[in-house]
């Protein structure tokens, strides 16, 4: 992947680009939903904060690309901070659709005329970012690498631990005296912080946001599948699941446009009936690859 | 960027005795809109309390209620009003079919399976909604025009969305009351292992159950599509409605679903009025967060385990 905008012509490189943001979005969506078991249904509101932060520092305060890149994954993550407080305090189908109605509700929010000096409302924001597709890409690849290295930290200390064994059960960690909430929001906090920081270099690709555009509910279901599909909880599922997927997402969008959201919507259900634990654990199970600690 | 830019609330004491009539009228819209918003609210607790399933595939069920109407109206001539008995009947089978084929296997299972399995279906619906019947909005102009009541004047299409509603929720109560299943499903609800050990056949009764869930989306479906515009995309903003609804009610009280809604459809419609019109969507974001930092498990809900 390292040298693929160097060898492969530009719409290769664009697929190889488009595979690093799902990895990004799935493996940063799985860092909160995969080791708390807190199901994130709102992960585009994230993405789409990170979008907007880096396209508005730069259209309109000419921030450095660098710092405008970085401020988007920052101000997803002081977003989820101030969201974290009330919304991880709801479990389960609470905190699913209240995420769902989060993403609703921002899109809205942004297209709203009580926003309109800062975000454009539905116009949207058309901005020159005047880096290089190359730049893009390796700020992508830095990105990826970032957040897989982070999931691996955390899944190998007792930060991720205790992740999981809220996951397993909540009350039960809580009398052990882990102190859930502060955990659960540690780890919303730097899932939106890839989000951000994937969305504002992705903005920067497209030179255009636009609230419609931006929180697609695709951004939330196809990171969702990616992360399934390889493996939810696991640190290269979402890798495995992201790359696979993607690929078949660019056959999709060729040749199948108008349902390629149903495309994802099936495979979804077959996923959670059919590969519950995800590729790479069955692959395990059936000793393709060696079987390691369950995390 | 001045001070109009946020509208009359900038100016509350100037505004507050002009704003009387304002509020009157939207408390008054807001019970005929809550009770429509009931009508859906109270499939989707129904469905949690017995199998403890969140039905995120609930507002598409709405969708296809509303688009069925429309195209019996517009392609064959069926009175709408026929349509909500058809679209309860066909939304019913298809409630059936899915929870036998899919729901069914994921039951007991953790929450995760269930939430995205119906994601999964809510998707896959939408998706095929939006390439079938294009994504142009529709609606059914079948009952037009206004009467007053209490000096508001109400769409006639409310009024019989309030009847509708009225006659479904009491009909529900009944069955769930007095009837041989309804009290199967009430056993069950409370407690299914018990239920079971008593000899009612749970599977049975978690089938009609979904099934009776979305035959009450289809019937307000129905009533949605001679009220408001529709579109395949429609579905969302009612699951979040009526989720934010159940969550005011408590998640499985079907009690609290109806006082719920009449307490959501008065906060939107107030909204609606008092804001820009488009800020009616962020009620239920607005509703959910609230409630939920007061008391996380909902206003008259127990805590959830």
């Amino acid at each position: 992947m390292a040298i693929a905008p160097l060898i492969l012509d530009r719409a290769d490189a664009n697929v190889a680009y488009l595979i690093l943001y799902f990895v990004a979005l799935a493996s940063s969506w799985n860092i909160l939903s995969g080791f708390t078991g807190y199901i994130n249904f709102g992960h585009a509101a994230f993405m789409g904060m990170g979008m907007y932060a880096t396209a508005i520092s730069m259209a309109d305060f000419s921030l450095w690309w660098p710092l405008a890149w970085v401020f988007g994954g920052v101000f997803a993550a002081a977003f989820a901070l101030i969201l974290g407080l009330p919304v991880l305090r709801t479990r389960g189908p609470y905190f699913a659709i209240t995420m769902l109605a989060v993403a609703e509700g921002t899109r809205v929010l942004l297209g709203t005329k009580y926003l309109e000096p800062i975000t454009r409302a539905g116009d949207g924001i058309s901005f020159s970012s005047g880096i290089s597709f190359q730049t893009k890409y390796y700020g992508m690849l830095v990105t990826v690498a970032l957040c897989v290295w982070v999931t691996y930290k955390i899944a190998t200390s007792q930060f991720g631990l205790r992740l999981l064994a809220i996951r397993e059960d909540e009350e039960a960690a809580e009398s052990m005296g882990i102190n859930s909430t502060r955990l659960k929001i540690s780890a919303f906090v730097i899932s939106a912080f890839f989000a951000g920081l994937a969305g504002g270099i992705h903005s920067t690709f497209l030179h255009y946001v636009d609230p419609f555009h931006t929180f697609h509910i695709q951004f939330t279901v196809i990171p969702i599948v990616m992360a399934v599909f390889g493996g939810v909880g696991t640190i290269f599922g979402p890798v495995i699941g992201g790359t696979i997927l993607q690929i078949l997402n660019d056959f999709i969008w060729a040749h199948f446009l108008q349902l390629n959201m149903a495309v994802f919507g099936v495979l979804l259900a077959v996923l959670i009936l059919f590969l519950p634990q995800g590729l790479l654990e069955w692959m395990k199970e059936g000793k393709w690859v060696e079987k390691t600690r369950r995390i | 960027m001045g001070l109009w830019h946020l509208g009359p609330l900038a100016f509350p004491a100037y505004e507050t005795v002009k704003l009387l009539p304002v509020v009157y009228n939207a408390l008054i819209v807001g019970v005929f809109i809550g009770s429509i918003y009931g009508l859906i609210a109270v499939g989707l607790s129904l469905v949690y309390g017995v199998m403890r399933v969140v039905n995120i595939s609930h507002g598409e069920f709405v969708m296809l209620g509303a688009f069925l109407t429309f195209f019996a109206w517009k392609l064959v001539g069926i009175n709408p009003i026929i349509s909500i008995v058809i679209s309860l009947v066909v939304l019913f089978f298809l409630g059936l079919i899915m929870h036998r084929s899919l729901v069914e296997r994921v039951i007991g299972k953790p929450m995760l399976s269930s939430l995205m399995l119906t994601f999964g279906v809510s998707i896959l619906i939408w998706n095929t909604a939006q390439a079938v019947f294009t994504t142009n909005i529709k609606a059914v102009s079948y009952l037009g025009g206004s009467v007053a009541f209490l000096g508001v004047n109400i769409a006639k299409s409310y009024i019989l969305g309030f009847g509708i509603a009225v006659l479904l929720v009491v009909a529900l109560f009944a069955f769930l009351k007095f009837s041989k299943w309804g009290k199967a499903i009430r056993a069950t609800s409370q407690n299914d292992e018990v239920a079971m050990v008593c000899g009612i056949d749970t599977k049975k009764v978690r089938t009609l159950t979904f099934a009776l869930g979305a035959a009450f989306a289809g019937s307000a479906g129905a009533v949605v599509s001679m009220t408001w515009f529709i579109f395949p995309q429609m579905g969302f903003n009612y699951l979040a409605k009526a989720f934010a609804i159940i969550v005011l009610g408590g998640l499985g009280s079907i009690p609290g679903a109806l006082i719920g809604s009449l307490i959501y459809g008065a906060a939107e419609s107030l909204a609606g009025q008092l804001l820009e019109a488009r800020m009616s969507q962020v009620v239920p974001f607005v509703i959910l967060a609230t409630i939920l930092v007061v008391k996380p498990s909902g206003l008259f809900g127990a805590r959830e385990r």
